[in-house]
């Protein structure tokens, strides 16, 4: 289901390629590096989040994405551990996977995995572990699909982004980092997705630890 | 050794009193929770005063730390002081022109922008530029400090340079000396400094060094030996 | 060396301190179980709406020449103002130039749920005095607003079409225009069947004066009011020009004939915008707050000992202190009967739980009804 390398870039921190079902994107965090003078927090790392689309020039969607991943990304970084300081988070969509005009969910999703990758990958402080999925409810409002394809996603009534805060090996979850829904629900439905959602967000991260742990096997492996 | 660790997981401690947190071991100010804040390989060490834990984890960005010897580059020199870069684009430190062996007012250090130098993290608070000196400032003497005279830099990732430099029994800079007769200053940030008489013992030492950080210890030799091969071979 | 330092502690009126140090304002206003701007914690502030008079369609308009807004709204909300102006064009759509003319082409299959709807195009705009290019906030809050529009289904693409009119002139000289879908309209408009479609497209302008707290909920209900307002012009062809008929080259093979027509829309006749009523909705923003226990206030020693809670659901965030000191935000834009257009919670640094989202949902639907009964 999910594909992941860490380490693609040379010349940054930290990078991976991430690819969830038909949408693939490449995350580099170069950082902690110095801010120009109107970045700089005086407590806390500031953060710069650039999206850039699979084609053309970005606009006010990349925009609104870039938004949603610092809403993920900002409260899980242990930001007063590097004061006046930056790191720049740039993503790059290699394959939309989704209609890209009427749709962002699963570029989102995927952008937050790759974004904890990519953090890890640089060893940027994180206070916990956190794992993204894309949930959509099909027509007939009874089917709750788990990262759905693009033919599902179009005929879906609602989608739904959600990113989770996990701790204890990522099997106990800490906290809401985002639930961000579009289309036709209820309370119910919302209810439901919460309960999939959130097995769906510990199996993305136990997928991620093993990436991970491939990772530290590369980096050590001159021991 | 080999636990790993994740950001969210738990420290394997027995007992929360005297706990020394080193690099990757964060202390919520919130809850007074020691946790982990890097992946990597937990370590503990329990000494008979305290336990020392963190996360030995590789990364590319050397972040100051006291203590720590490392190869700078001068960026700039201003009225009292050098403006010195450990790492691109990361916030430059200062080497003060009283850090140096036998300093005083009208004794300036000569060196220019573009130099290299070895030199010591004096200071290093995180909301403060960080210092570097080239003296040992607690004898006031040459410790050995100071301006890397030519030979070239190899950029490895932090954990590589730790080994190489605190594992006096890693092999690789002893099959290098078998090969080859060179002069070597290990900056903790990553950059390897070394120096040889030939070019192409240079170039031979360079390759062997950034392929080998990616080889597991028993390839090093071959691969050392099919560096200094091709190059000794070729036409100087 | 071990001289004692004197502390003082420092006063500071409560405008200030909000400036300085908003959590702490925030955090001692809660231990009194009051929020900085007064309210309780589950309180809204009162909306007062009005069209503004701005629509050329409306007839006690305030400007009537060259207007060009189709449906406004003034939206007041404590010290903010937000005018939406809803302005329009009418465009042709991209149709194959060798086309049956019985058979519309199959435009979309009825599984592609989104590409069914029809979209405004909104431009938010927050005065701050100063001009130049959009920031990251306008930007975010005009798409924000854009993909929840598309994805509501308010508006279907069948509401955008226009129903084109003929302008005729009789042997009396006198112009009347008719429309297809009017009683007495004659065989002339009925049998006028262009092969090209034209569509509306709407824009609208949100500016916000005076922005005091989040917006993205303050624009939404206000854009909602200003489409229920909105009125579309009646468009039309001139008579003359329905047989014209140019034949266009394409690259040298047969010549196809292409149609040319001025579309002219209409100055008096309006017809309302169809909106889906159903997916009518109001949107509430709701921030989770965590009680700092070591910012209360001490309690009297004769208090009850009760288990207070340790976080709390604000609604409608409003000012500084609220805005600068919460980072979890729920917000929900929902119909009265509790069908959800859009959700969005950000867990920032307080825990979000299922009660707290089960009780913003509940308090959204509330609100609802209670702003739909304004418009």
């Amino acid at each position: 289901m999910l594909f992941a390398q860490t380490g693609v870039l040379e010349l940054v921190d930290g990078s991976c390629k991430l690819q969830c079902g038909e949408t693939t994107v490449m995350c580099s965090v170069t950082g902690p590096i110095e801010p120009k003078a109107r970045q700089e927090l005086p407590a806390q790392l500031a953060l710069e989040i650039v999206v850039r689309p699979c084609r053309g020039v970005p606009s006010t969607r990349e925009k609104l994405l870039e938004d949603q991943v610092r809403g993920v990304v900002t409260p899980v970084l242990a930001r007063y551990l590097y004061p006046r300081q930056l790191a720049q988070l740039c993503f790059q969509i290699l394959e939309s996977g989704e209609p890209e005009e009427l749709y962002s969910s699963k570029e989102l999703s995927a952008c937050i995995n790759a974004a904890f990758l990519a953090l890890v990958d640089a060893g940027i402080g994180i206070q916990a572990s956190f794992a993204s999925v894309c949930l959509s409810i099909l027509e007939d409002g009874q089917r709750l699909l788990v990262n759905p394809s693009q033919a599902e996603l179009i005929e879906s009534r609602s989608t739904h982004v959600l990113a989770l805060q996990l701790a204890a090996g990522a099997k106990k979850v800490e906290n809401l980092l985002l639930l961000e829904s579009y289309g036709d629900f209820d309370e119910q439905t919302l209810l439901q997705v919460l309960q999939t959602g959130e097995e769906a967000c510990v199996k993305t991260a136990l997928e991620l630890r093993k990436v991970i742990e491939q990772k530290l096997q590369k980096d050590f492996v001159w021991r | 050794m080999s636990t790993m660790i994740l950001p969210g997981d738990e420290f394997h401690l027995e007992s929360r009193e005297n706990v020394l947190l080193g690099p990757g071991a964060y202390c919520d100010p919130r809850n007074q929770k020691v946790q982990p804040v890097t992946a990597g390989f937990e370590v503990v060490t329990e000494t008979k005063k305290n336990v020392s834990v963190h996360v030995e984890h590789n990364s590319k960005r050397y972040i100051p730390a006291v203590g720590d010897l490392v190869v700078g580059l001068i960026t700039g020199s201003f009225s009292d002081s050098y403006r010195v870069s450990l790492s691109n684009f990361s916030t430059p430190v200062t080497l003060s022109y009283m850090a140096f062996p036998n300093a005083s007012k009208k004794n300036r250090p000569s060196l220019k922008v573009g130099d290299l130098v070895y030199a010591r993290v004096c200071k290093a608070d995180k909301e403060l530029e960080a210092e570097v000196e080239c003296v040992d400032s607690s004898t006031g003497k040459d410790a050995g400090f100071g301006l890397l005279e030519g030979g070239t830099i190899a950029e490895v990732s932090l954990a590589f340079c730790r080994e190489l430099t605190f594992n006096g029994d890693y092999p690789l800079l002893s099959l290098l000396a078998k090969n080859a007769q060179f002069e070597v200053a290990i900056g903790i940030n990553g950059k390897v400094w070394f120096k040889c008489d030939d070019i192409r013992h240079t170039m031979a030492c360079y390759r062997s060094i950034t392929e080998c950080e990616h080889r597991t210890q028993s390839e090093h030799k071959s691969i050392i030996s099919k560096h200094f091969k091709t190059l000794l071979n070729s036409v100087p | 060396m071990s001289k004692a330092v004197e502390v003082r502690p420092m006063t500071f009126y409560p405008e200030v301190l909000a400036r300085i140090a908003p959590d702490l304002s925030m955090q001692r206003h809660l231990s009194l179980g009051l929020r900085p701007s007064l309210r309780a914690s589950e309180e809204f502030r009162n909306v007062e709406i009005s069209d503004g008079k701005l629509s050329c369609a409306s007839k006690e308009t305030v400007n009537r020449s060259g207007n060009n807004i189709l449906g406004s709204n003034v939206l007041k909300c404590g010290k903010t103002m937000i005018v939406t102006s809803i302005t329009g064009g009418v465009v042709e759509e991209n149709v194959p130039v060798e086309q049956d003319d019985e058979e519309p082409a199959l435009e979309n299959s009825d599984a592609d749920r989104a590409s069914q709807f029809g979209c405004i195009y909104p431009v938010v705009e927050v005065e701050c005095g100063r001009a130049g290019a959009p920031t990251d906030e306008e930007m975010t809050l005009s798409q924000r607003i854009y993909n929840c529009f598309l994805h509501s289904g308010l508006l279907s693409k069948e509401a955008l079409k226009v129903s084109v009119g003929v302008k005729s002139t009789n042997a009396d000289g006198q112009a009347s225009i008719q429309y297809p879908d009017e009683k007495d309209s004659t065989d002339l408009a009925k049998s006028f069947k262009p092969r090209r479609k034209w569509t509306y497209v709407l824009y609208a302008k949100i500016q916000v004066f005076s922005r005091d707290g989040p917006l993205f909920e303050l624009c939404w209900n206000s854009l909602i009011y200003a489409l229920q307002t909105t009125q579309l012009p009646r468009a039309f062809v001139d008579e003359r020009t329905t047989d014209l008929k140019i034949p266009v080259s394409m690259r040298g093979r047969s010549a196809a004939i292409r149609e040319t027509f001025d579309i002219l829309c209409d100055p008096v006749k309006f017809q309302p915008l169809k909106l889906n009523a159903e997916n009518i909705s109001f949107a509430s923003n709701f921030a989770v707050i965590e009680l700092d226990p070591e910012a209360q206030l001490p309690k009297d020693d004769d208090d009850m000992q009760v288990d207070s809670p340790t976080s709390v659901l604000l609604a409608d965030i409003q000012g500084e202190a609220e805005e600068a000191s919460v980072s979890s935000i729920v917000s929900v834009v929902t119909g009265t009967a509790g069908n959800m257009k859009h959700f969005k919670a950000i867990g920032g640094d307080s825990k979000i739980t299922l009660d707290m989202i089960k009780k913003s949902i509940k308090l959204a639907k509330l609100r609802s009804s209670d702003l739909e009964g304004k418009s």
